[in-house]
């Protein structure tokens, strides 16, 4: 399979994105319910704000995690996310393969079996499983460079978008647009050059992460929001 | 012991790995689109080898015939000539198109992939319901599932008593190598909320083709290109899984959304093929079955091997009298119906909806066959832990490439409830693997 249409592009794009912003969600979900249970007032609250979460009420935290986890009409949700990265995989079977596809599926099912169960943060353990399965089926079943870089650069763009926005692992980041700059001329489509210069400078600018201010950190999203065209598809 | 009791200990095992392959198909309910996993019984049907060699011959030589229909209903028009088909028949069913009129697809092949559904009758003989030509699903099933069944259980495997099924890939890539134009292959699917979706995208992984949706595809100059991110990729062979009505707006339903405009002058000029070939519905229609056997005699001049339930075309001022006296005891088929809709058991109605009934065929009698009810076989199937009878089905994939062959295994469904005679999915049965032994 050698032919990807523009839609194909976009789908595996939104694949790799929506697969890792369930993980990186899930993941900071974890770290700040756990805050939580000794800050019920802490900066996670805020940090959450960022995501779109509205953590600012309730004296009781943890129904807002189970809602964060679990509710699929919340558009920040782990749920959410991991059901439109689903959304995006069905289409890609002919180019990510059964296998692959499967792990995306058996990360659906292992939320709705979190949902159902008396522990669900020890249950989302599965999900995460899942996904990194999925991640490392992403070299071993996808044959097509073009697709691979694709997904990739779309887990490496969100994670980049997520880090900035929480402005959580900061020292990750050149790390990651590394990456990026190994991907992205493999990726089969065109993208803003600008844009991309512009994250590059960001991110290996003097005193980085340290002089990062809230000013920056609104260039570096804005930066990264135009990389690529605007989807065109829901 | 049957050969199958280990394997039947893992069924729960593989319906949960099944799942996890996302083994599925939509229905829509109340309008609402859900997808529903395909429950599997892994207690296999069994067909004897001596048993499948005279069903293989049989299909084929249906499929033959068939496809000899088809050319010739859409050309010379002979054996309306001959009188062996009526006209009235032949273009008043709503899948004669005459669009199609005076187009030879590529290879002169019609039906590609054609779905015969039969069941075995309590004396043993194999009858043919329904022949399905325009987009037969279901093959995906038994594929996926008689991988899974290898996984599990080796010792049932290990001796090869049962025909290999899992080339089914290679023989659908084979069948578009054959007819193809010049280009690549694409699997066209209406997109991911078509009941067999899952059908649609796995069977493109497994040959190799393309999966596009009908957006991705576009004519230029009666040719049919597949859009690429970088270049447009001319389409040789189209294996479509969309209605015949939803194809071409240009030709078909004018209001169609999932068609690509203009296919039909690509298909018209020779220069791309499509499979199954537009307008076969003229041929599979429950009325025009009824004249199969014909067929088989009139256009290859042998004796059919395989038989069709008898039949009543209410059309006809005898078959209508029998029809109306005993319909207490026949099913009545609405033509235009598909997937277990529109059938009705005489047995199953009060004298009231007998009497509506009566009065429909009487009024619309074109619109309706009746058939004696076969007393088909029931399979042993798991049911809460233990083995139960229950009614089912084979549909028998026939692939016409270079030469037409039948793929030694099927769709075999199981109505769910015990005494239900409807296998189909969307009534919610489930299915079977179909074992073509050996020797």
């Amino acid at each position: 399979m050698g032919s990807l249409s523009l839609e194909k592009v976009d789908h595996l794009l939104w694949l790799g994105r929506y697969v890792e912003r369930c993980y990186t969600t899930m993941g900071f979900l974890i770290h700040a319910y756990d805050e939580a249970l000794d800050f019920p007032d802490g900066a996670w609250r805020e940090q959450l704000g960022e995501l779109g979460f509205d953590a600012t009420n309730g004296a009781d935290p943890i129904p807002f995690f189970r809602d964060s986890l679990f509710n699929g009409q919340n558009p920040s949700s782990v749920k959410f996310s991991m059901s439109a990265a689903f959304d995006n995989a069905v289409v890609l079977r002919d180019v990510i393969g059964t296998e692959c596809l499967a792990y995306v599926q058996m990360a659906v099912n292992s939320i709705e079996a979190a949902d159902r169960s008396d522990s669900p943060l020890l249950s989302m353990q599965n999900v995460r499983d899942d996904i990194l399965a999925f991640k490392g089926c992403v070299d071993e079943y996808i044959g097509s460079d073009t697709a691979r870089n694709l997904v990739k650069s779309g887990f490496t763009v969100e994670r980049m978008d997520l880090y900035t926005r929480l402005r959580y692992r900061l020292e990750r980041l050149q790390q990651e647009a590394h990456r990026l700059a190994g991907r992205i001329d493999r990726i089969g489509i065109a993208y803003d050059k600008e844009a991309f210069n512009k994250t590059i400078q960001l991110v290996y600018s003097p005193g980085f992460p340290d002089d990062f201010t809230r000013e920056r950190q609104g260039e570096l999203l804005t930066a990264l929001a135009a990389l690529f065209p605007e989807r065109s598809l829901s | 012991m049957p050969v199958y009791d280990s394997l039947v200990t893992h069924t729960s095992a593989i319906n949960a790995q099944l799942a996890r392959y996302g083994v599925k198909f939509g229905l829509y309910k109340n309008g609402e689109f859900r997808e529903r996993l395909f429950p599997f019984d892994a207690v296999p049907r069994v067909i004897e080898a001596d048993a499948w060699d005279r069903l293989e011959k049989g299909l084929a030589q249906r499929v033959r015939a068939l496809n000899a229909y088809l050319a010739d209903v859409y050309g010379a028009k002979q054996i309306i000539a001959d009188g062996i088909v009526p006209a009235d028949f032949a273009f008043a069913s709503s899948g004669y198109l005459p669009q199609c009129e005076g187009i030879t697809p590529p290879g002169g092949i019609y039906s590609h992939i054609s779905g015969i559904d039969l069941v075995e009758g309590q004396d043993g003989e194999w009858y043919v319901l329904e022949d399905n030509l325009r987009i037969p699903s279901g093959a995906s099933y038994p594929l996926v599932a008689r991988d899974l069944c290898r996984r599990c259980d080796a010792e049932t495997f290990r001796g090869h008593i049962m025909r290999d099924n899992r080339d089914y890939g290679e023989r659908l890539k084979a069948v578009m190598d054959n007819v193809n134009c010049g280009g690549i292959n694409v699997v066209l699917t209406p997109g991911r909320y078509n009941s067999a979706y899952f059908e649609h995208s796995y069977l493109a992984e497994k040959a190799d083709a393309v999966l596009a949706e009908p957006g991705e595809l576009f004519v230029e100059d009666e040719i049919l290109y597949y859009r690429d991110a970088m270049k447009r990729h001319k389409v040789g062979a189209v294996y479509r899984r969309l209605s015949d009505e939803y194809l071409d707006p240009l030709c078909f339903l004018p209001e169609s959304l999932i068609g690509v405009p203009n296919i039909m002058a690509a298909y018209r000029a020779g220069n791309v093929a499509i499979v199954n070939a537009p307008g076969n519905g003229a041929a599979d229609d429950k009325g025009i079955y009824y004249f199969v056997p014909k067929m088989v005699e009139y256009y290859l001049g042998e004796k059919p091997i395989l038989k069709n339930a008898p039949t009543y075309l209410p059309v006809f001022d005898e078959d209508r009298e029998y029809v109306l006296d005993n319909m207490e005891r026949l099913v009545v088929k609405d033509v235009a119906e598909a997937g277990g809709y529109g059938v009705v058991f005489g047995s199953s109605m009060d004298a009231e909806q007998l009497e509506h009934f009566r009065q429909a065929v009487r009024t619309e009698p074109r619109r309706f066959i009746a058939q004696e009810v076969i007393d088909f076989k029931c399979l042993p199937t798991l049911v809460d832990g233990q083995l139960q009878p229950r009614k089912a089905d084979l549909r028998a994939f026939v692939l016409a490439g270079e030469t037409t062959t039948v793929w030694p295994s099927g769709l075999t469904r199981y109505a769910i409830d015990a005494d239900s005679s409807i296998v189909n999915s969307s009534q919610g049965g489930g299915f079977k693997d179909t074992w073509v032994l050996s020797r």
